[in-house]
This record gives C-alpha cells, structure tokens and sequence, in this order.
C-alpha cells in the first residue's frame, strides 16, 4: 500500500471519529508524525468500526524495518491511546498466524512501553493519607460485612474447609486497601495471590472496581475455589475473573494481550523473585498514576523490592500498617546507564 | 531397563511405547499413576482426544490422587514439558476450567522442582575456552564472522548501530562453550547483528537443532542485519527469531512448553531486565543447563548475578567477558530462605 493509499483510507473512513482523532492530534497529524503516523491512526479508526482486517492492513504497511516509520507510529498511537488496543490486535493476529513483520511492530510497541518516558509533578495522592486506618467494615454492604467478618475470625467462609486457613490479611490492613480504592477509584485491577478472597472483598466493596482480575495458581486446587465463593456469596458476582496460572505465566500473557490496569496489588509468593517479577510486569501493565499496591512490606526480601523500585525506576510510596503504596513519577529511557545499587538488607529497627 | 529409558520409550509412542507400558505399570499401585502412564502413551500416539479426556479425570481429583497423576506424568527427560506443551497446543482455557488449572499447576511444579548437581561434573574443560574459534570454523561462517570483526558489519544495509559486538576473545569463549556442551537447543537473548549467535551456532555445529533469538530491535535498528548475516553463513534454516522484548518473548517460551540446553544473556543490560532474562531463563532450563552472561563485568549484570549467585545457587566461572554459569541446586520455599545480596561490586549487601 502506497502513503497516498494510506492517506485515501483514512478518508474513506467515518468522518466524524477522523475529526476527532485529527482533534486529538492537535490538528492534521502530517507535521507531528507523517504518514506512517496516518497508517496508525487509521488503524485504530478501522479497529473501532470493527474492521479488524482493513486495520492490520493498514498496520501491514507500517515499513518495520525503518526506525523512523516506528516512532511515528508509536507517537501516533500513544497520542490517542490506542497502543494497547493495537497490541492486543496484533497479539490476536499472531496466535492465528500473522506475517513476523506484524510480529515486530507489537514487539516494537512493547519496547515502547518499557522505555516510555513521563514526569508526575506535585500530583498528591488521589486518597487521604490520613485516614488509611479508618475502619472499612461499617461501610461494606450486609452481604460482604458476613462474608468478611466470617474470615477474619475463623478463616473461612463459604465452601468445605481447606487445610490453608489463618493466611489472610488482618482488618486493618484490608482497611488500607478500602480506603486506598475508596479514594483512588480504580475500574480495573489487577490482583496477584487470591486465596479466600479478603483483601478481594475490601477492594470491591470500596465501589468503584467494574472489573477485577484474581491471579492464583492453587485457588482451585489449594483453596478448593473458596475465594470465588466467598467473593460471589458477598455480592460481587460477575466482576471477578479468575487465572489459574502463577505470576510468571499469567502476568506476561495479560501485557501481551494489551491489558493495562489503575491499581495492580501484589500479595503472592512474597520470594524476592517473585515478587520482583510481579513488580516488573505490573511496572508494564500500569499507565501513569497507576497505584502498585504491595502486601507484606515488611518482609525483608518486599523490602528489597521495593527499595530497587524507589531508587531506579522512579517510584514514591507510603506505607500504612503492612500495605505500601507506590506510584511511579518519573518513566525515564536508557534504563541500564541510571543503574543505582539499593539495600537489600532490612534495616534494623529503629 | 532403567526407569527413565523405560519412560523415553513409553513417550516415543507406537507399538514399543504400548509394548513398554505394562512393564512400568507393574511397579504401581496406584491407579492415577498409571493412568498418567497411559496418558503420555495417548500424547505420545497423537491420540489427543484420550489424553485430553484424561487430564480432565484428573483435574476432578482430590488433592493426594492429582499429586499422584502429576508425579507420574512429568517424571523423566522433558515430560514435564511435553505436558504443558500439549495442553498450549490444544489450547486449555485460561480461566475457569480445571484442565486450564491443572496446567496452571504444571507451571507453579516447575518453579517447585527440586535437584542437586553435586555428582554431576563439569561438562567443560576450562582450560580449552579460549582457543581460537575463527580456524575450526566453516569457511561460510568465518567469512561472516570475520567481516563482523574487521568493519562491524557484514550483510545488508548500514544501520547506525554500529560497534557494540562482542569482542573476538567472548566469542571464543561462546564458541567453545557450545563446542563441548553441544547443546540441541539454544536461547540467546539480545541478537544484534549476530556475531555472538555465529559462534554458538558454529560452534554447537550438527547437535544443534534450533538456535532461537530474542530481540525487539532487530528489524529497525538492526535492519535484519543478524538475520542476514546468520543466512550468509550458511545457519539460517536453524534460527527462529522472535522479535519481542525478551520479558514478552520469553514467558511465551515458557508458555508453550519449551526447554532449552545453553541460554546465553546479552539483552539489555539494566538491572531489572538482566534480573528478568536470568529468572526465565532458571525457568526454561533442564538440571544442568548453562545459563551463560555476557558483560558480566558492568554493574547492573553484576548485581543481578549476584541475586542468582546466592539465592538461586548458580556457579561458574568466567571467560573473558562471558560468565559461564550453571544452577548447581534447586529447593523449595524461596521466600524463607532469602539472602541479601551485594548490589555493588566489593561491597557487603
């Protein structure tokens, strides 16, 4: 396909939404990015009447091996918000077998991700500090008050009993995760260790979650599915998905289908490389302002985490009770030039 | 016949798989053990309808029989592996299914193997890694190499990416490293223009099956650059490259069921991605495995060793810029046995 062919696609296509992306842009995109950048911006518009054909391609015609053709692209796609949607196209186009070139563009949009750069300036916390130890039972619904209640004084609520009882988080720090969602206001999260569903239960019971996605390899076998039980019996039905596969699978397999999250809590194996690989893929998976949200912060091997993700990756966070919360402010390429030796020792009290 | 003979046998399917398998069932009393037997046979003979319908027995299991068939059935060389590749191959569903479970659960075992290399030696002569690669060559690959070497590029069009290859001394040891390991399966993460993949490849020479690349750049920055250099001398129908960051490309890897023999590390040399490559990297590897560094002299590659080092048992040695590792033991419950480590050359962590 020729530019000027590429430029007649973007014509032909519904007038409206190409007004509104040329708005988006800030006006005809050929100063900002050219015309590989059109090719892009005529995929998504393609991608959203459903064509998915006309848009890979379009994508198709992208010239992978010219640098410059990528970043517009990437440019392009990044202004109207659409690499996600595109990688998630190009990962459905690989597993029916698509062209390596359509291989190396997600690719590329993936390496994109990892080197993105951005600043977060004097943003405050999108919740209160101060009332992290507010107490999040009064405010539950009946339904989830019983199921949370339950567990927190015998470990267990619905379903057969499971010889792994007494694991789940203490009131006050599912208090931190409700106030945290309360304030924040996440739609999707992303939550990595299920067990029977408690921390799940303070989250969605903070209201503003419309989909909640549970990763544990053992929920069915282990927990004998009691997680979903209890999660179902409090009311929440339908807002939970459930993967049955450990981080290191299941992790990357959601950033090559193109999800992205606004909170992501990690509350799994708790080993120094679990826990850094988790921290790694959710680092992928949050857009800016995103909340990473780690249980167990005073496990030395979390600490450690968290250390390497203060001093070289950008983040901030606060800690309440054992909850931390990070945000990353500053996203910064040329990553391996910034390399800052941390501590991996936690510090002795006091 | 010894027991993982017997198993080779049993996974190589047909009459002498069938023959073979009464002979190990023999040895079970358990009934989900030998219906694991007779769910690798099913794989094995491309019956998978069976072998699906089994896994979905067992999937129902209480948790002492499902321990049992899953014992049985990733006992041996790569079973493990073969099952989780079958089951991505028949496209078990992720969620809410308990076959999708169940090799959720082939995944969680892999990280849980357990094994000691203390009776196993050394597979390298140290002394011989740093003989001349470039003489033993094939005169195709030579050429190539040889270009690399002298100019920084060989095939296809300039790119601006020049210098950055490895240095003639790390391909000798790459070179060598592959000549007396002769691995069947090979994983390089960081491709570039190829030079460090020619002498693995020329190196590895017939043992070699496939030589697998990992490498978001390499159709624009490196303009296929490695591709071509790699077809010139004359390896091209043994490379597959993925060209994805190695922290998509490699879980993907892991999804499908694959394995490999030597890994060798030279993506991006952050901390976070060396950490990354070298945890996948532990987990596509077979007791015994080298799991090879480059620049491991730089900081962050430093550091990340080091976290390999004392928490996940690997030992080695090194060869000019190549450090040359192997996991020397492999345990259970990580996270009780956590050691700091030093994220500073020199120092105490």
């Amino acid at each position: 396909m020729t530019a000027a062919q590429m430029i007649e696609a973007l014509r032909d296509l519904d007038e409206s939404r190409r007004q509104a992306a040329l708005a988006v842009l800030g006006g005809p995109p050929a100063g900002l990015a050219g015309e590989p950048g059109l090719a892009a911006l005529a995929a998504d518009v393609a991608l959203h009447q459903g064509r998915e054909a006309d848009a890979l391609l379009l994508l198709g015609a992208i010239d992978v091996e010219d640098p410059s053709a990528l970043a517009a692209t990437s440019a392009v796609l990044a202004e109207i918000g659409a690499v996600r949607r595109v990688i998630a196209l190009l990962e459905r186009a690989r597993r029916a077998g698509c062209d390596a070139r359509l291989e190396a563009l997600a690719g590329s949009l993936h390496h994109g991700i990892y080197n993105r750069e951005f600043l977060i300036r004097d943003m405050p916390w999108p919740f209160d500090p101060a009332r992290l130890g507010e107490p999040a039972l009064p405010r539950m619904s009946p339904a989830c008050r019983d199921v949370a209640s339950r567990i927190l004084t015998t470990g267990h609520a619905e379903g057969e009993p499971t010889p792994l009882t007494g694991g789940q988080i203490p009131a006050e720090d599912g208090d931190v995760l409700f106030q945290v969602v309360a304030g924040a206001k996440p739609r999707r999260v992303l939550e990595i260790g299920f067990a029977t569903g408690l921390s799940t239960l303070y989250m969605l019971a903070a209201g503003s979650i419309e989909s909640h996605t549970v990763m544990d390899p053992l929920q069915r076998s282990a927990y004998r599915l009691n997680g979903l039980r209890n999660v179902a019996a409090a009311g929440f039905d339908g807002k939970v998905t459930l993967i049955e596969r450990p981080s290191n699978v299941g992790m990357p397999a959601l950033l090559a289908e193109g999800h992205s999250y606004d909170m992501i809590f990690i509350d799994a194996s708790h080993s120094f490389e679990n826990t850094f690989l988790e921290a790694f893929h959710a680092d992928q998976m949050a857009e800016p302002g995103a909340l990473l949200v780690f249980h167990d912060q005073v496990m030395e091997p979390v600490q450690a985490v968290l250390e390497f993700l203060r001093t070289n990756r950008g983040y901030v966070g606060i800690t309440h009770a054992n909850v931390a919360i990070l945000r990353r402010d500053t996203g910064r390429g040329n990553h391996e030039q910034q390399y800052v030796p941390f501590r991996t020792r936690k510090p002795p009290p006091g | 016949m010894d027991i993982l003979d017997a198993l080779d046998a049993l996974d190589r399917g047909g009459p002498e798989g069938a023959a073979i398998l009464p002979s190990i069932a023999h040895h079970l009393d358990n009934p989900h053990m030998r219906q694991a037997l007779a769910c690798r046979l099913a794989m094995a003979d491309g019956r998978d309808a069976e072998a699906l319908a089994m896994f979905a027995q067992a999937a129902l299991l209480g948790h002492a029989e499902r321990s049992g068939f899953l014992g049985t059935l990733v006992q041996g060389r790569g079973a493990h592996r073969r099952a989780i590749a079958f089951l991505a191959r028949n496209e078990v569903a992720r969620t809410g299914c308990p076959v999708g479970a169940l090799q959720g659960l082939l995944f969680y075992l892999l990280d849980a193997r357990a094994w000691s290399m203390a009776d196993i030696p050394w597979p390298l002569d140290n002394a011989r890694l740093a003989d001349p690669a470039l003489p033993r060559m094939p005169p195709a690959c030579r050429d190539v190499v040889a270009r690399l070497i002298a100019t920084g590029h060989a095939e296809g069009p300039p790119t601006p990416m020049a210098g950055g290859e490895i240095a003639p001394a790390d391909g000798d040891a790459l070179f060598n490293l592959a000549r007396m390991l002769r691995p069947r399966r090979i994983l390089e993460i960081g491709f570039a223009k190829g030079l460090s993949t020619l002498h693995l490849m020329a190196g590895a020479g017939d043992a070699l099956e496939r030589h697998t690349v990992v490498d978001p750049l390499q159709y624009s920055a490196y303009r296929r650059n490695g591709v071509r250099n790699v077809t010139a001398a004359g390896f091209g129908d043994k490379l597959r490259l993925i060209p994805a960051p190695s922290h998509v490309g490699l879980p993907r890897l892991l999804a499908a069921g694959e394995g490999f023999d030597l890994i060798f590390i030279d993506g991006c040399h952050s901390f976070e991605t060396t950490l990354v490559d070298a945890l996948y990297a532990d987990q596509l590897s077979e007791p015994g495995t080298i799991v090879a560094f480059h620049d491991w002299t730089m900081e962050p590659v430093f550091a990340a060793i080091e976290f390999m080092r004392s928490n996940r048992y690997y030992g080695g040695l090194t060869a000019a810029h190549v450090l040359i590792t192997r996991r020397n033991l492999a345990r259970f419950n990580q996270e009780q046995a956590y050691v700091p480590f030093a994220t500073l050359r020199g120092t105490e962590p």
